[in-house]
């Protein structure tokens, strides 16, 4: 099976500064990413996305 | 370790059936034939089988795959064995005339023996483990094309290969869609501000609708108060018509009476003057026939008794009757009573018997002369009697008149209260109209402020607050700078990567030349620095240094990032380099063989084959036409 990121692209988020949440949210944005890049997915990545970001702030804001 | 270890070809484009087995993971497997003999159609049928294409080929016509010989029915098939890990893969695709170019793809595993067949998902899984597509380009490739690494805006250029190879492609397209995210944020900010200012404009609107409202409201109380003054008037002048009318009334009716009254004062007057007449004129007679009816009973009482009463002088009865001289005592002076009572006693004894009967007549002509008087008086007193009771009557109705006429306020009598009556109609109706303006006019304010209610109700509704939702674009935006840093992160360790290879490469082929700097930028053009200030680029680099540059960087590539396992499949590697260069680009491939298969075909293999030092060519293969010159055959060299 495919990995979930590349070497690089997981060596890369842990080493740049940010929120374990956001580190999430970047990997899953990826992962989906890598797995749809073959067909055209736009729409569905913009509705993923604005899924994770409300999910996240309304978490977030639970706190 | 992924590795290529059985082909098999059946009527695909110039092969009729052809197999062929690769028998090491690793090394170089040379593969040699003629111009058109069938070495690009060998690569054609590896990328058709694994992607459904044939990207050595101009057309995608179905007939650029099916065998132009094959028998009718036939269908092409390619049949690639290889192995991932430890673990082996069928890749297998047919396609029939009847079908698209791609045909089917089938992909199976071996799991004890037995050929199991993966669902689509995986099998497409599979070839992506074998090589991605977006990247074939690196690895199964004409060597005639490796310049196009260098050459900017195609597909296959370094910047591209790059991108796809690191996936930076990937974060790009992440980057992109978290972008369109962050703009949907702003577009929904953008909408509630914009309905904060609506509501504020609704409630403006509606402010403003609700004072017109009042300004109709006022208008039409102004109106209506008129109109029911002018009603008040209308109702007092009708009254009044009324009153002047009944007043005139009374006034016919009190002249009337008075000239009735007129009448009987006069008449009564005339009559009381006539009873005082009458009765002087008869008193004395009345008198004295009272007397002598006094007189008579008098005499008839004697005459019954036998006793004769004094007699009368008949004649100076006679004469007092005629004359009307009373007899009585109280108005008949001394003399005249001497005289009489003298003259009574002379006619007593004659004539008492005539006496008596001229008395009876004289009596009897008095009765009737008295009845006269009376009748004459009887009349005159009930003719006095009616009059004065008419008059009463007549001056109660006066009273009564006059009473009436008094309630009456002279002061509120109007000169024509008709006239006055009808321009107030007019008035009211004028009003009429110009409250029905007025109400229809509400009305339209009414419906408006209906309208702004409701719509102001709907984006109360809707209305939230902004900060979420700038919350939620902070995120978008915070996470598109981290990617974008990522993005940067991994594009400088891959050019770091990249120029460790070029420097390798450009020391290799340019042995002489000492380079002290080396920059890729943003094109990923690459410029070298000499120790002596000379300039190095791409562009200097003869044909077989360009290729073997280009090969040096697909192997930086493939290693570097991940793909060292994945076999390449290079056809004219030699084909249009000159002799100086083939130890460069054959050292590299050397090089890359180590540690995977590495399947070159070119024109000569003894030429190519010299080149390699060691055992490093572990596989020949000959590709032919047949015979008859129809068919193509791979032969395996020993």
């Amino acid at each position: 099976m495919i990995s979930l990121l590349t070497e690089d692209m997981s060596n890369a988020i842990d080493c740049i500064d940010m929120s374990k949440q956001d580190q999430e949210i970047i990997r899953d944005i990826l992962y989906q990413e890598r797995q749809n890049k073959e067909r055209a997915w736009s729409s569905d990545a913009e509705k993923y996305i604005i899924k994770l970001i409300d999910d996240n702030v309304k978490e977030g804001a639970t706190e | 370790m992924i590795a290529l270890h059985h082909i098999a070809i059946k009527q695909f484009r110039a092969y009729e059936n052809i197999a062929i087995n690769f028998d090491n993971n690793t090394g170089v497997i040379l593969m040699h034939g003629d111009n058109g003999s069938g070495k690009s159609t060998l690569l054609n049928a590896i990328n058709w089988c694994l992607y459904g294409d044939t990207p050595f080929y101009t057309t995608t016509a179905v007939t650029a795959v099916l065998n132009k010989h094959a028998p009718q029915g036939a269908v092409a098939e390619v049949e690639i064995i290889a192995s991932i890990e430890d673990k082996k893969y069928r890749f297998y695709r047919k396609a029939s005339s009847d079908v698209a170019h791609g045909g089917i793809l089938e992909v199976s595993y071996e799991a004890n023996g037995n050929w199991s067949v993966l669902d689509g998902a995986s099998g497409n899984d599979a070839v992506r483990r074998i090589l991605p597509k977006d990247i074939r380009h690196l690895f199964f490739f004409n060597g005639e094309r490796l310049k196009d690494i260098f050459t900017h805006n195609n597909e296959h250029d370094l910047k591209s290969s790059v991108y796809k190879v690191a996936e930076l492609n990937v974060i790009d397209n992440a980057i992109d869609h978290i972008k369109s995210v962050e703009n949907f944020y702003l577009k929904q900010i953008s909408q509630v501000s914009r309905n904060a200012q609506k509501i504020d404009q609704l409630k403006d609107a509606k402010e403003t609708f609700e004072a017109s409202l009042l300004g109709h409201d006022e208008v039409l109380e102004d109106y209506k108060k008129e109109k029911r003054d002018y009603k008040l008037e209308i109702a007092e002048l009708d009254k009044i018509i009324k009153d002047t009318a009944l007043a005139r009334q009374y006034i016919s009716q009190r002249d009337s009476i008075k000239e009735r009254l007129g009448e009987i004062d006069n008449r009564l007057q005339n009559a009381k003057l006539n009873r005082i007449e009458l009765f002087q004129k008869n008193y004395h007679k009345l008198l004295l026939l009272q007397n002598t009816k006094d007189y008579k009973a008098e005499l008839e009482s004697a005459s019954n008794a036998g006793i004769i009463p004094p007699p009368i002088n008949p004649e100076v009865t006679s004469e007092i009757l005629r004359n009307g001289v009373c007899i009585c005592g109280r108005c008949i002076g001394d003399k005249e009573r001497e005289f009489i009572e003298k003259q009574h006693d002379d006619y007593k004894a004659k004539d008492e018997l005539r006496f008596l009967t001229d008395g009876i007549l004289t009596f009897a002509n008095l009765d009737s002369k008295v009845r006269d008087i009376k009748f004459e008086l009887t009349d005159v007193m009930d003719s006095i009697q009616d009059d004065t009771e008419k008059k009463k009557d007549l001056q109660e109705q006066l009273t009564k008149i006059n009473e009436t006429l008094s309630e009456i306020d002279a002061s509120k009598m109007h000169d024509n209260p008709e006239a006055r009556r009808t321009k107030l109609e007019n008035k009211i109706s004028n009003l009429d109209m110009l409250i029905g303006g007025a109400a229809n006019n509400k009305l339209a304010v009414q419906e408006k402020l209906h309208e702004v209610e409701k719509d102001l109700k709907k984006n109360i509704s809707e209305d939230r607050s902004t900060d979420h939702l700038e919350q939620k674009r902070l995120t978008a935006e915070r996470l598109r700078q981290k990617l974008l840093e990522c993005k940067v992160l991994m594009e400088s360790s891959i050019r770091d990567k990249l120029k460790k290879s070029v420097w390798q490469t450009f020391s290799t082929i340019l042995p002489d030349t000492n380079f002290i700097e080396i920059n890729i930028d943003e094109r990923y053009d690459i410029t070298l620095l000499a120790n002596d200030g000379t300039i190095y680029t791409t562009n200097i680099l003869s044909v077989g240094q360009t290729k073997a540059l280009g090969l040096s960087l697909t192997y930086g590539l493939s290693k570097d990032l991940g793909y060292s396992e994945i076999p390449l499949l290079i056809d004219n590697l030699y084909g249009d380099l000159s002799e100086s260069h083939y130890a460069d680009v054959t050292n590299i491939v050397s090089a890359l063989a180590v540690d995977k298969q590495v399947i070159i075909m070119d024109l000569n293999i003894d030429k190519t084959e010299s080149l390699f030092k060691g055992d490093i060519v572990s596989q020949r293969f000959h590709i032919k036409r047949s015979a008859n010159d129809n068919q193509t055959v791979i032969e395996e060299i020993a």
